[in-house]
């Protein structure tokens, strides 16, 4: 049997076991996220250089405009300051006068700002800008300083020019030779005229020149002509004066001055200075004004003016001047100047009247006064009972007293004879009539004197006061109710016809009251109550008068007002309605509220 | 409001190279596991063939004895020796090339937990790359806006 053996089957492994790694690191991978952050920092450093690089540029630029601004703004004050400077002083440095050009002040200017600007970039910046600007100014300001300058020499020549003309026509024979021959010129001297020579020297045109020559020989012609007619006017005006002055000049200079006015009348129609018919109507005019001074000068040394009107239209002239002048005169001239002078003559006498009364009144005024510093007097002092018995005997010299107001007035200065130590003892009966009149403004001093015997010395001249204030005061409440009825207040402050027509009416009242009151056995001593009656009297027996003057006045008024109110009717009820249109389209309209005001018064008038 | 996107673009790329990582880490113990395995499996196997072994020695003996020989001496003792020599250098060799085929295993598996390592390197380096570019985006928007305003 065979003996089996083992031989070893497995063969070592020639392998060690290690084996090649295939792993690598991907370099870009790894360093993605240092990149990433390295990117980020590259960002945010390119954008802080950015920043700061943007953040200069501003700056620099807004400090740029800041200079600029301000440069133009002082260029722009200094272009308006060149306006009220000579030409010559913008154009030009001048060193001898001390002054600079507007092209140097400019650069000034610049330097100034160019101090402030440390910034280099700036300066650089701003120094190219500022002159481009100032050479914009330089230019712009020149031309208008040149223009100017040009203007101003066209002005000066037009201002001479008018120099040259008030020559001609208000200077000397002379002055009016040496202007005339600048002004027009003169061929034969070869003088050339002063409007040619501005068109030679480029201000005007030639054709411009010509015209302005034209139009200065007819300025020249027409003023001169209006001078002589001035000078004539004057002449005229003081010969008339001459003429008609009757208390001055005999009749020798007036007869002369009133020849020569018609002469020199005449001469200036000869030598076209006025036309023959404004000639004509000089010398109307002339005749007419001569007249009328004439009267006036007649009527002012004569006691009535309506008397020397009415004898002059009656043709028994006395002056000869007038009479010649008065017949040179056509009839309708001298019918207007007969009724003129009549209305003159009216107003002087009553002007006159007026004043006399007015003195009258004063006088009888300053009496009453007297009279009352009579009755209260101080019996002991012995200088005042001096003094008001020299004023007693000025007024019995004017007559003044009534019998009860001598008998008062003597009793108080002790001018009486009276039974010493006698005095009368006042009675009750007299103290309660008296009292009573008081009471009822009856109080007069005739009725203080009927109870003069029962009245101690005491209250006799209380009473007699009372009595004479009550009569004052009468006359002040009958004036008052007058002005009321009158709506005198309303109307007296206006200047126009019912202004008039009230005062008128007032002053009548007023004086028919006074007249009543001064008249002894009428009002002379009247109650208070009586007086007011009175008052009540005198309005109504004027009232259809007053009524009838204020219509015509308000119609006046209406017509007057047509001048400044164009369409305005002369009829009330039209007017009104007028008025009313154009309130309503101009409701604060002040002329058109007065004339409405003025109507409403009116009305109310009527209706009281 | 891109500064988001930025940043969840990197997050995300992390989140995939970690992934990878997590994988590799995987194969890395699947290839320990292996070669272990195959040293376990060897071991078996040297197991079974000492019992192989031994009954051939048996039956060696048993044929020397049928021939007369004395198995327990002289040659027949000689050629029992040989074949046990033979038999343990079987074994070692067996030993040796599973230890080189468990090596080799092993080997894959450093390489795998290498790249599951530079795996997760790239994961951290995506991820900074995420921030910065969104902190990029912001810095890009807000000088946009400055430059705007």
């Amino acid at each position: 049997m065979k003996v089996p053996t083992y031989r070893q089957q497995t063969a070592a492994t020639e392998k060690t076991g290690a084996t090649m790694f295939s792993v690598q690191a991907n370099p870009g991978a790894m360093s993605a996220g240092l990149r990433a952050v390295g990117d980020l920092f590259a960002q945010a450093e390119k954008t802080a250089v950015n920043y700061y690089a943007e953040e200069q540029k501003i700056k620099r630029q807004s400090e740029l405009d800041d200079a600029e601004f301000e440069l133009k703004q002082e260029l722009q004050q200094l272009e308006q300051d060149q306006t009220t400077r000579t030409p010559n002083d913008v154009l030009y440095d001048q060193p001898n006068k001390g002054t600079q050009g507007f092209a140097s002040i400019g650069q000034q200017k610049i330097n100034n700002i160019l101090k402030g600007i440390t910034d280099k970039r700036v300066r650089q910046a701003f120094k190219k800008n500022a002159r481009d600007s100032l050479n914009t100014f330089t230019i712009n300001v020149n031309q208008g300083a040149r223009n100017r300058l040009i203007d101003q020499n066209k002005a000066n020549g037009f201002r001479k020019a008018d120099q040259f003309m008030d020559d001609i026509v208000m200077g000397n024979q002379a002055q009016r030779t040496i202007a005339n021959e600048k002004l027009f010129g003169d061929p034969s001297k070869n003088i050339v005229g002063h409007y040619e020579q501005m068109a030679a020297d480029g201000y005007i045109k030639e054709s411009e020149a010509a015209k302005l020559s034209r139009t200065a020989f007819v300025s020249v012609r027409d003023r001169a002509q209006k001078a002589d007619a001035a000078i004539l006017e004057s002449n005229t005006n003081k010969r008339v004066n001459i003429a008609g002055d009757v208390r001055n000049r005999t009749v020798q200079e007036r007869t002369v001055a009133y020849t020569d006015l018609v002469a020199d009348i005449n001469k200036a129609v000869t030598n076209n200075t006025i036309t023959a018919d404004e000639g004509e109507k000089r010398k109307r005019a002339a005749a007419d004004d001569t007249v009328r001074q004439t009267f006036l000068g007649i009527m002012t040394q004569a006691p009535s003016a309506e008397a020397v009107v009415l004898q002059i239209a009656e043709g028994d002239i006395q002056d000869p001047v007038m009479q010649s002048v008065i017949n040179q005169m056509d009839v309708g001239d001298q019918v207007k100047l007969i009724g003129d002078m009549f209305t003159l003559g009216n107003k002087i006498d009553t002007e006159r009247r007026e004043a006399e009364e007015a003195d009258e009144e004063k006088a009888d005024e300053e009496n009453k006064k007297n009279f009352q510093k009579i009755i209260n007097v101080d019996t002991t002092d012995a200088e005042a009972m001096t003094a008001a018995k020299a004023l007693h005997k000025e007024l019995l010299k004017d007559n003044f007293y009534t019998a009860a107001e001598r008998n008062a007035a003597e009793k108080r200065l002790g001018l009486q004879k009276t039974t010493a130590g006698t005095d009368i003892k006042t009675s009750k009966d007299a103290v309660r009539a008296l009292n009573k009149a008081d009471n009822d403004n009856t109080l007069t001093v005739a009725l203080v004197e009927k109870f003069a015997d029962k009245l101690s010395t005491t209250d006799y001249n209380a009473y007699f006061k009372r009595a004479i204030t009550e009569g004052k005061e009468g006359r002040t409440a009958a004036k008052g109710l007058i002005g009321s009825r009158l709506r005198y207040n309303e109307f007296k402050d206006s200047n126009n016809a019912l202004g008039d027509a009230s005062d008128a009416m007032y002053q009548q009242s007023m004086f028919e009251l006074d007249d009543w009151l001064n008249t002894p056995g009428e009002g002379a001593g009247a109650t208070y109550q009586a007086t007011v009656k009175k008052a009540r009297e005198i309005i109504a027996s004027n009232d259809v008068e007053y009524k009838q003057m204020m219509g015509e006045a308000l119609t006046s008024y209406i017509l007057g007002q047509q001048r400044t109110m164009p369409g305005l009717p002369s009829d009330i009820e039209a007017a009104k309605v007028f008025l009313q249109q154009r309130l309503q389209s101009d409701p604060q309209n002040p002329l058109t509220l007065a004339v409405v005001q003025t109507i409403k018064s009116y009305e109310k008038l009527l209706r009281d | 409001m891109s500064f988001l996107f930025e940043y969840q673009a990197g997050q995300q790329e992390q989140a995939a190279y970690n992934f990878n990582a997590d994988v590799n880490e995987r194969n890395a113990k699947a290839a320990d596991q292996e070669a272990a395995q195959l040293v376990f499996t060897e071991e078996q196997q040297i197991v079974q063939f000492r019992e192989d072994f031994q009954d051939l020695q048996d039956a060696t003996q048993q044929a020397y004895r049928y021939n007369g020989w004395i198995a327990e001496e002289g040659t027949p003792l000689k050629v029992a020796l040989a074949n046990a020599q033979e038999a343990d250098a079987e074994i070692e060799t067996r030993r040796y090339n599973a230890a080189v085929g468990a090596q080799t295993l092993r080997e894959k598996g450093v390489e795998s937990r290498l790249q599951g390592q530079l795996n997760r390197m790239y994961g951290k380096a995506a991820a900074t790359r995420g921030k910065a570019r969104a902190a990029q985006s912001i810095m890009n928007t807000a000088t946009s806006i400055y430059a705007a305003s």
